[in-house]
């Protein structure tokens, strides 16, 4: 995703971008993250098999 | 009096039955260190008067013949991101300041109850949401053997505070590394337990499901005590559960004969500063000579671990803290509002999978310590870099410092198990190295007894810095 790209999605999500240090800051950081997103989805749908659930309270809780 | 600063809480506790010195005795000279070494911006308050009457209290307790146990009359530090009754406790942040706690978090409750005086609270990356302690609003922590260096974070000030030797622990919290990050740069034993050891309740959460608290102090067996005394099931906390902790204040020097120790194929001995790798190997080797066996095992899967970290770790911080990035983000200092509002664009598909991937990590983790009681890694790939220092060189590659700082620790936090930092050696700067030890689900004091173990034949956890 482009700078541009993520630029509009942190409008939708209700960001204020005011240019400047602080919103380039923003905006690369977002598209580090979603690039890692990204690898993790790629990662996820390669090794895990469809039947295996989210980590939750139960499954960190309950040994 | 300052050298009662350089027992372990066992000798203390000794002491003081003894009536060698009095609890007053003990904590004056926390606070007198603390005043001592206001230069490491470890503290944000510091309850001079409150501490003592407590000591007072504590002292005519003991003389009464009334013994609390081991950690009666040990002044103590909690991170402030952690409620202590009638205290302001801001999360190291403007958006929290004047918010005053009307009750302690269930781990200050817990330690109190078994006589430990809380003397101050310790300074934190805001909202625990980075690895530097540079705090726009309570100041830039330091790092106690070298003051342009970074104490690491987020419980930088805890971390700073146990090196300096003001309190024999302090407790921090550990959600992607934030009590073994500090426990490693400041050359000082810290563990963050397993999901649900320890409640969470009274303690301002980062990310839900990764979110622990854990001790620092100037051992393994020290850690032992603070968490044997914090652990247990708490209707406060449904993540809680109460399975016994037999054992874990019972951790003794002792050889572990037969010990089974992992070196993670592929990753922990690789992409390492070269003192980083050579304190590392050392360490192995001594394991060995005390009789444990090393083993390379390998664990599938792992190529997108500090990804689901970073991705887990950015989507529920911004979920609770969406109302005031929209009312007040001038309120957030700019590293963590950055951080806050990168994290509300990543897809619910995304986050999901991250989580799935957690799980599955996590069987793969359990499945290798039917092969291995614990697994070691070096804590992190580098020693403390500068204060401000955002990248770093290793291998000749020019490296982010803040994902690089989660390499190692995120492989006991995305799948959720008890890990250690202990002291094993010193880079040619005089910088503190770590060592991690990762344990299976429930297996706190196996992590420990190998901290143990090694702490019985090396001196690394008894050096100080050389603080004015």
């Amino acid at each position: 995703m482009d700078a541009h790209q993520v630029r509009a999605l942190l409008r939708e999500h209700g960001v204020h971008l005011d240019g400047g240090e602080a919103e380039a800051a923003t905006v690369e950081l977002a598209q580090d993250w979603l690039a890692r997103a990204a690898r993790v989805r790629v990662v996820a749908e390669r090794v895990i098999p469809a039947g295996e659930p989210p980590i939750t309270v139960v499954t960190t809780g309950d040994r | 009096m300052q050298e009662l600063l350089d027992l372990s809480i066992a000798e203390l506790a000794a002491g003081l039955r003894r009536r060698e010195y009095s609890v007053v005795d003990v904590v004056s000279a926390s606070l007198t260190r603390i005043e001592q070494t206001t230069e490491l911006a470890a503290y944000v308050d510091v309850y001079a008067d409150r501490a003592l009457k407590i000591a007072q209290a504590h002292q005519t307790l003991l003389g009464n013949g009334i013994d609390l146990g081991p950690l009666h009359g040990v002044p103590i530090a909690v991170k402030d991101n952690i409620d202590v009754e009638g205290t302001l406790t801001a999360a190291g942040s403007r958006i929290l300041q004047g918010n005053l706690s009307e009750e302690d978090a269930t781990v200050v409750a817990r330690l109190r109850k078994r006589g430990a005086i809380i003397v101050g609270t310790t300074n934190l990356h805001e909202f625990a949401w980075g690895g530097t302690t540079d705090n726009p609003h309570f100041g830039r922590t330091r790092n106690p053997w070298d003051l342009s260096r970074s104490p690491a974070g987020s419980s930088g000030g805890s971390g700073a505070a146990v090196a300096a030797r003001t309190v024999f622990a302090a407790l921090g919290t550990d959600t992607g590394g934030s009590v073994r990050l500090p426990a490693s740069m400041n050359g000082v034993t810290g563990i963050r337990p397993g999901i649900g050891r320890v409640s969470n309740a009274g303690v301002y959460p980062l990310a839900w499901s990764l979110d622990t608290v854990g001790p620092l102090a100037g051992s393994a067996q020290d850690c032992a005590v603070l968490l044997d005394a914090m652990s247990g099931h708490d209707v406060r906390d449904p993540q809680s559960y109460g399975h016994p902790t037999a054992g874990l204040a019972g951790v003794r020097e002792r050889m572990q004969r037969g010990a089974r120790i992992g070196v993670v194929s592929g990753v922990s001995r690789v992409q390492l500063q070269p003192a980083v790798l050579e304190a590392f190997d050392n360490t192995l080797v001594l394991l060995e000579r005390l009789g444990a066996s090393v083993h390379e095992v390998e664990i599938p899967d792992l190529e997108a671990v500090v990804d689901a970290l970073v991705i887990v770790d950015a989507v529920e911080p911004s979920a609770h803290h969406a109302p005031w990035l929209r009312s007040r983000p001038a309120d957030y200092g700019a590293d963590v509002r950055a951080n806050l509002e990168a994290g509300l664009v990543i897809p619910a598909v995304d986050y999901v999978q991250a989580q799935r991937y957690r799980a599955h990590v996590r069987r793969h983790f359990i499945a290798a310590f039917e092969q291995v009681d614990v697994l070691v890694t070096p804590t992190l790939p580098f020693t403390a870099p500068g204060v401000g220092q955002t990248s770093i060189e290793i291998d000749g590659v020019e490296r982010d410092v803040l994902t690089s700082l989660m390499r190692f620790t995120a492989l006991a936090s995305v799948p959720g198990l008890p890990a250690m930092s202990l002291p094993i050696g010193f880079d040619p700067d005089g910088l503190p190295i770590g060592l991690q030890v990762i344990g299976p689900p429930d297996d706190e004091a196996g992590v420990l007894r190998v901290g143990a173990m090694l702490q019985s034949q090396t001196d690394w956890h008894q050096c100080r810095p050389s603080l004015a």
